[in-house]
């Protein structure tokens, strides 16, 4: 019976077995799958390669189950007879951060990669031992060519033991890789953009430049230059980034030829946006400094001399204005004695005997002047001070850096122009009717604009009566400082235009000079820019229209007429002279009238409260950035 | 009678000026481009919509708009039938990142057929994607994980292996205008059916017109069984720009 008793148990657990094996076992297989503790070991029974074997059980997924990613295999007696077919498996519902980011990522955009085109060491994957970035480089550099990346400059380092240096992902990203149209200017404006904020983070950073023994000044003085400023305004379309002269991934020393800054590669980098320059354009210093004697000898010594021409021109006006402006203050509040008339009012001046001392010809040339030299300070200012806050905002004032380089091209031409009209008209009052007798004494003399011993002791005489010395000297038609602004112009001329023109076409120039002189160019026409500014803004404004007894404008220079009273306190050794010569009659002239003086209002406040508040946002760029 | 005549004249005069002046084939207007978002606005609107992928059927099956139809530029006549009925439906065409060309002819089959409402997908699939769209993939092909041949490289590879194959997938014109000599034509579009003609032991070379769409066709011939299969990097266009620069 006990026998019998046992075969019956015996059928009845014969009978359980093939149940499971008809119906139960492929559920519980499923089922097994699913249990962490199962491991997946059934699936193995079928997917026997050392991979799952081995390799999947110490993977980075070795604590999951074959169901925990392959979902859709819900009937496992269909999914081995083939009819079940597994989907791809989605990543995203565990790496859901990755699996957004991809959607961006060039790899998926433009090729349609799934995550295991990349990973398809998926089942075995682990970290690796040499590293991430090593990892990164070997993944990558499986599709891309490896003779590019993998035995040049950064993974030369990297692959030697430098964590410091930068894997493909460091500067393309990881998942998230963007994808650029080359046809899309945008696109490619917005790669130059990302790259060369990459290259940034690592060249700009201090601490990494110490550790690896380099000079965070490359980024610097990559920021210096033109490249460099219209890059970081934000307009990249036009310029160089670190990409478009480094190749890409061909950072070696420069004497190698597989350099992108080999000579011969540079030129044919240079080439893509210059066209038509002498070899010699290639010297071109994309990473000037000025602060480096040895390096640029020519560049540090006229940085020295134009930083030496701004400090003592400046010390001296700005002291003498100083002064000025006390003695007056003085005159006008405690003495009541000023040495000037009292303050112009427009008003007023209809009602006074005016002489005209501008032709309607130079009131056009000042208006001309002024419109095309805001024009050039409010173009050119935000390029040299890129990174200050308002540089933006006057910059997108204009439509961009591009536009604002065509308004600055032609305010630039306006005022060459005018530049050539004045020396035409001064030729002309030099040689009138080409009549060369007397031109010396027409130079030196009183109409003249060119200095003479007399302005010399009228500087020194001015000095005595700031400190209450002696009188105020007695002026002629022009006096020094009216002479010097008139002067400074010649200087001011060829130094900004000169280089302003060589800017413009550096091509050109490279067939005269070598490119290194660019670097010189930049640096004249960038601090004789400030010098010009800040000069007519403190100075001749302060000179000019600020002063106590001026304040707050001396519009003669718009309406063309001159108050006879104003002539006579302020131009004393002229009104005697037009007196001798009885030629005050004929000059005089009826008050301006009321549209003239509207005009010189407007435009002249205008024009003034533009140029201080230009000189605050200057001040403030130039101090704090 | 002269009266009569001088009427003739000016008729005649008059057929040659409009012959002139609206020259046969001026109505065919190029089609209108269209962005992912409008399409999606329109399918939101519950328009009937028929996305249209011109590339191969490689590239189709392995990325497409969900539920397009896969009809490649050149496949007028075999797969002409596989439009839809209704002609007041929109057809948008689209192709990968490159422009659909304009002589595609199952465009121009379509129009031929009564379909009014064409439109072609700005930017292509590409754009489609970055602006965060789905897509689907019935057949994705796996992606081989070999380093593409460099022009420069070209040379030293095919002397290091003389027995190499070079298969230019573009179309027969683009192969007939310019090809690399001893490259053989085989078109992308037509690949899935031609590939078995390919010989299994040599070293295969797979070249397009910029290289955007070699990597998939090699891909697709590893997956087949082929071995030694690379692609040229660039394509054709880096092929030309290196010969001209000596640069890639």
């Amino acid at each position: 019976m006990r026998n019998r008793g046992r075969r019956g148990y015996g059928l009845c657990f014969a009978l359980i077995v093939c149940l499971a094996i008809e119906g139960i076992w492929p559920a519980g297989i499923v089922r097994a799958a699913g249990d962490p503790s199962g491991g997946g070991r059934s699936c193995q029974s079928c997917h026997a390669d050392a991979v799952f074997k081995a390799g999947f059980q110490s993977s980075a997924h070795g604590r999951n189950t074959c169901a925990s990613c392959h979902t859709d295999i819900t009937d496992l007696g269909r999914h081995m007879t083939g009819e079940n077919k597994p989907s791809p498996v989605n990543c995203g519902s565990c790496h859901r951060d990755i699996a957004s980011r991809f959607r961006k990522d060039v790899h998926y955009v433009k090729h349609n990669f799934q995550c295991q085109d990349c990973h398809q060491d998926i089942h075995s994957i682990r970290k690796s031992r040499d590293g991430f970035k090593v990892a990164a480089v070997e993944n990558c550099s499986q599709c891309h060519s490896r003779e590019d990346y993998t035995h040049l400059g950064h993974s030369g380092a990297l692959l030697k033991g430098n964590g410091d240096a930068a894997a493909c992902t460091d500067c393309h990203g990881l998942h998230n890789t963007p994808y650029y149209d080359p046809s899309l200017e945008r696109d490619k404006a917005a790669a130059r953009e990302n790259y060369t904020r990459r290259c940034r983070s690592c060249h700009a950073d201090a601490k990494m430049a110490k550790r690896n023994r380099f000079s965070t000044k490359t980024v610097a003085s990559y920021d210096e230059t033109y490249h460099g400023k219209v890059l970081n305004i934000g307009f990249p379309q036009r310029v160089a980034g670190c990409a478009d002269c480094h190749l890409g991934h061909n950072i070696l020393p420069k004497n190698d030829i597989r350099s992108g800054m080999h000579r011969d590669n540079m030129k044919t980098a240079c080439k893509v946006c210059h066209k038509g320059f002498h070899d010699r354009f290639v010297a071109f210093e994309a990473h000037p400094d000025p602060l480096d004697p040895k390096r640029s000898p020519v560049l540090y010594w006229t940085n020295v001399f134009m930083i030496a021409l701004l400090g003592g021109t400046f010390a001296f006006f700005w002291l003498h204005t100083l002064l000025w402006w006390r003695r007056t203050y003085c005159d006008k509040c405690c003495e009541g004695k000023a040495g000037f008339i009292e303050k112009t009012v427009l008003p007023e001046c209809r009602e006074e005997m005016q002489i005209q001392r501008f032709p309607v010809r130079d009131r056009i040339m000042h208006v001309l002047l002024i419109l095309s030299f805001f024009t050039l300070v409010m173009t050119g200012f935000p390029i040299k001070y890129y990174d200050s806050p308002w540089a933006k905002i006057l910059i997108n004032f204009w439509g961009g850096a591009y536009r604002a380089g065509i308004f600055h091209r032609i305010a630039a031409l306006v005022l060459c122009g005018l530049f050539l009209y004045t020396l035409w008209l001064s030729l002309k009052f030099l040689f009138p009717k080409r009549e060369f007798r007397g031109s010396l004494q027409r130079l030196f003399g009183p109409d003249s604009l060119f200095p003479n011993f007399k302005d010399l002791k009228d500087i020194i005489g001015m000095f005595k009566w700031f400190f209450g010395k002696g009188d105020m000297p007695k002026f002629d038609r022009w006096t020094y400082w009216e002479k010097f602004d008139f002067l400074a112009v010649f200087w001011g001329m060829t130094a900004i235009g000169g280089s302003g023109f060589m800017l413009w076409f550096p091509e050109a120039f490279s067939y005269l000079f070598p490119g290194w002189m660019i670097n010189v160019a930049t640096v004249v026409h960038s601090e004789e820019a400030f010098l010009a500014a800040i000069f007519i803004f403190t100075v001749h404004f302060f000179n000019n229209h600020l002063v106590p007894n001026k304040f707050p404008l001396e519009p003669n220079i718009f309406t063309g007429r001159y108050r006879l009273d104003a002539l006579r306190h302020e131009r004393p050794l002229e009104y005697e002279r037009l007196v001798a010569e009885g030629r005050l009659d004929e000059m005089k002239r009826e008050g301006p009238g009321f549209w003239p003086q509207l005009f010189a209002a407007a435009f002249g406040l205008a024009s003034l409260l533009l140029g201080l508040l230009l000189t605050a946002l200057i001040f403030w760029a130039a101090l704090f950035y | 009678m002269r009266y009569k005549m001088r009427i003739i004249k000016l008729f005649i005069i008059a057929i040659f000026l409009f012959m002139f002046l609206f020259p046969a084939g001026a109505d065919q207007k190029p089609l209108p481009r269209i962005e992912p978002r409008a399409v999606l606005r329109m399918m939101d609107n519950r328009e009937n919509i028929v996305f249209i992928n011109v590339l191969s059927f490689l590239e189709c099956m392995d990325s497409r708009i969900p539920a397009s139809l896969c009809i490649a530029c050149e496949e007028i006549g075999e797969k002409t039938g596989a439009l839809p009925r209704d002609r007041n439906a929109k057809l948008v065409f689209y192709g990968g990142n490159n422009p659909v060309e304009a002589g595609c002819d199952i465009i121009r089959e379509a129009q031929r057929a009564g379909f009014v409402n064409l439109y072609i997908l700005k930017g292509g699939l590409t754009a489609w994607k970055r602006a965060g769209y789905e897509v689907e993939s019935p057949n994705h092909i796996p992606r081989v994980q070999e380093a593409a041949l460099k022009p420069g490289n070209l040379k030293p590879w095919l002397n290091s292996s003389p027995t190499a194959l070079m298969i230019d997938l573009r179309s027969p014109a683009a192969y007939q205008s310019h090809h690399i000599t001893g490259a053989i034509n085989m078109p992308l579009v037509s690949l899935h059916r031609t590939y078995q003609d390919l010989p299994w032991d040599r070293p295969l070379l797979v070249i397009d017109g910029d290289g955007s769409r070699s990597f998939l066709a090699a891909s697709y011939l590893r997956r087949k069984g082929f071995e030694n299969v690379r692609r040229l990097e660039g394509g054709m266009a880096a092929w030309q720009t290196w010969n001209k620069r000596g640069t890639p």
